[in-house]
């Protein structure tokens, strides 16, 4: 078999704000050579485009480190949050200098066009002779070779060639893992994909990497009608009043809460209200006056205009809603360095661990976005400059990962779909693994998962390899599986209650026990759950000396 | 108004057809539907073979899902179309840049 391989110091997986800012970081070393891989042009995948700009860096560090770890259950890794408190001025300066404008917002936050700034970022990659941007290319596996030098299989996405890239030193960026997973997600605006599949999480698993506190997992209210996905964008409209389809009001204004409609006391309210049948939930605003306007977001205009013409004005319809995923607070464990416990191996943005805890406050992921993109790029240019360069491939694992993928590709005897799968992955997840959870549902869900798990082989594709979307869903699929077996593991395993997992057979938080992080890691090919320790040294639980 | 919306799309793989066509699909709806989420209806309900940019970013700022909708360019993720209407989709452009279907390779603005 011969292929392709391409070669390079330092490969950064993602093409969202971390992969940009790491590369660009990392490309300040003009005798590294970077390959960006993005599995679609920046800017047009993963979540950082869908974010609505507002960015926690304003005030003291110890005020915004007290409000992430309290906001967090003190899950946090506590040495990350402080890192990323500090940092923060430092990345938006830098950021500056990319020609992306940075204003004020309100409170605790400044406003990063998120959309935009990719836009400017996607630039400045392509003036910069040392980074190689491959776009519409998917990584499918990553191993680590003896040598500590990292191998990748990947997939020209237009052709549907498959080849290799060697680096020395790896970031992985791939974003979140939640909006595949469940049915109703705000990661899926309009209702259709982000593309956000947990392929990150899980390639770093395979490879040996550790998962933290993979059953964190921030679920929110959100429209019901897909088209009104949109409203999430307008803050204030968040705020309330919700009522139950009696018109009873069960919550006037959330502001009261930590996190506010984020809050997983209040999710956990909603939820149990549509529990006891007193569903759908709706936000009825059709009495209040015009809403202030936030002129400082760009295209404000823009977004009122469109909510009208969707026919979706608050002011003028109740919004029914319902309960979504939107955000994974577990990931890769690292340190503040974006280490990962994997030697030249590092970690930025979403997929990463240990940065919220228990709960995302709002604002922070682009906070941690920007910190350790630069941070990774940084990182990982030290490492590749100090590193001794080994040969060799690891070619039986590449063949086995090259068979797999082109297996989908095979006529079956009775094959099966990718979105057959995928609904049914998705109703037991939404069943079994979403705001409150017990014992006996998290068995029941490995089984139906494991079941899943095993029809993956039978997928069947059509058979032109150019640009084949059912292949890359495909792909994608087979390793979200594993993700959903993980978080569900994880979730098996913590016997408390803290933050966005609750377990009715556990309903109280155990500070005594549980101010452990739990490990997801891969040991003679089975998944382990192991226990680690929280380290406590800024901040503690009142009571825990 | 549970009707059908009849979609006309674009075809094209340079590695297996002669030229391109376009091919017909009828989905019943029951309100106004975004073309993309009609893409997407058709790639897993009906036609595996279709091939589109699937993403979208939900502030019609990314550019993935720009295509021709009855020939003129417009974002797919925000284009409704109701109940009983037809609707023709191609590709942003063609031949320049074309990949396969509706996808097209994104521009290099040095």
């Amino acid at each position: 078999m011969n292929l392709t391989v391409k070669e390079c110091d330092i490969l950064v997986i993602g093409g969202g704000g971390s992969g940009a800012l790491a590369s660009l970081e990392a490309s300040e070393h003009r005798e590294l050579r970077i390959i960006l891989a993005s599995k679609a042009p920046i800017g047009q995948s993963g979540l950082t485009p869908t974010a609505n700009g507002g960015t926690k860096a304003i005030g003291a560090p110890d005020e915004l480190f007290k409000d992430m770890i309290t906001g967090g259950s003190f899950l946090n890794d506590q040495d990350i949050v402080w890192f990323m408190v500090n940092e923060i001025q430092n990345a938006l300066e830098k950021l500056k200098r990319f020609g992306i404008p940075v204003a004020p917002l309100r409170g605790k936050s400044v406003c990063v066009p998120s959309a935009e700034a990719l836009k400017r970022l996607r630039a400045h990659i392509l003036q910069r002779p040392n980074i190689e941007l491959l776009e519409d290319v998917l990584i499918t596996r990553i191993f680590r070779s003896d040598g500590d030098e990292w191998t990748t299989t990947a997939l020209d996405l237009a052709t549907g060639e498959f080849f290799i890239i060697k680096a020395t030193a790896m970031v992985i960026a791939t974003g979140g893992l939640t909006g595949e997973l469940y049915s109703h997600s705000s990661n899926n605006p309009f209702g259709v994909t982000t593309d956000a599949s947990g392929t990150g999480h899980v390639m770093a698993y395979l490879a040996g990497a550790e998962l933290i506190d993979m059953e964190m997992i921030q679920f929110v209210p959100l429209p019901a009608n897909p088209r009104c996905l949109h409203l999430r964008y307008f803050p204030d409209f968040w705020v309330g009043p919700y009522q139950n389809r009696f018109g009873e009001t069960i919550e006037s204004n959330v502001s009261s809460y930590p996190g506010e409609s984020y809050s997983y006391l209040f999710v956990q309210k909603f939820y149990r209200e549509l529990e006891k049948g007193n569903g759908p939930i709706y936000i009825d605003q059709r009495n209040l006056g015009q809403p202030e306007q936030a002129p400082v977001i760009q295209s404000w205009e823009q977004r009122i205009k469109l909510i009208k013409s969707l026919g979706i004005d608050p002011r003028e319809n109740r919004i029914e809603l319902l309960l979504g995923s939107h955000f994974g607070m577990g990931g890769i464990r690292v340190n503040p360095n974006t280490e990962t416990t994997l030697p030249g191996l590092y970690a930025a943005g979403e997929v990463m661990g240990g940065v919220h805890g228990g709960m995302r406050l709002s604002g922070y992921s682009l906070t941690q976005m920007i910190v350790f993109g630069f941070e990774a790029g940084k990182q990982s240019a030290h490492y590749a400059l100090r590193k001794r360069k080994f040969d060799g491939l690891p070619h039986e694992s590449i063949e086995e990962e090259r068979e797999r993928i082109f297996r989908f590709l095979k006529a079956k005897s009775r094959p099966v779909s990718v979105i057959e799968l995928k609904n049914r992955l998705q109703k037991v997840m939404g069943d079994l693994v979403f705001v409150l959870r017990d014992e006996k549902g998290l068995t029941d869900a490995l089984k139906e998962i494991g079941a899943i798990k095993s029809q993956v082989s039978n997928i069947g594709v059509p058979t032109s390899k150019r640009f084949n979307l059912e292949w890359i869903r495909a792909i994608e699929f087979s390793l979200m599986v594993e993700a959903a077996e993980i978080i569900t593991t994880s979730a098996l395993a913590r016997k408390e209650s803290r933050g966005f997992h609750y377990r009715r057979d556990f309903p109280n938080e155990d500070n005594q026990k549980w101010l452990r992080h739990t490990v997801a890691k891969l040991e003679k090919d089975c998944l382990k759950i192991d226990l680690a320790p929280v380290v406590l040294e800024r901040l503690n639980p009142a009571g825990v000396p | 108004m549970n009707q059908e919306i009849t979609v006309l799309v674009f075809r094209f793989d340079p590695d297996q057809d002669k030229e391109p066509r376009f091919d017909e699909y009828r989905l019943r709806a029951e309100e106004e539907v975004s073309v993309l989420v009609l893409l997407n209806r058709i790639q897993q309900e009906i036609d595996h073979t279709l091939s589109f940019r699937s993403y979208c970013c939900g502030l019609q700022m990314c550019g993935s899902c720009l295509m021709k909708i009855n020939q003129k360019k417009r974002f797919a993720c925000i284009t409704l179309v109701r109940p009983g209407e037809r609707v023709a989709i191609e590709p942003a452009s063609y031949p320049e840049g074309h990949i396969k279907d509706l996808v097209v390779k994104m521009e290099d603005q040095k």
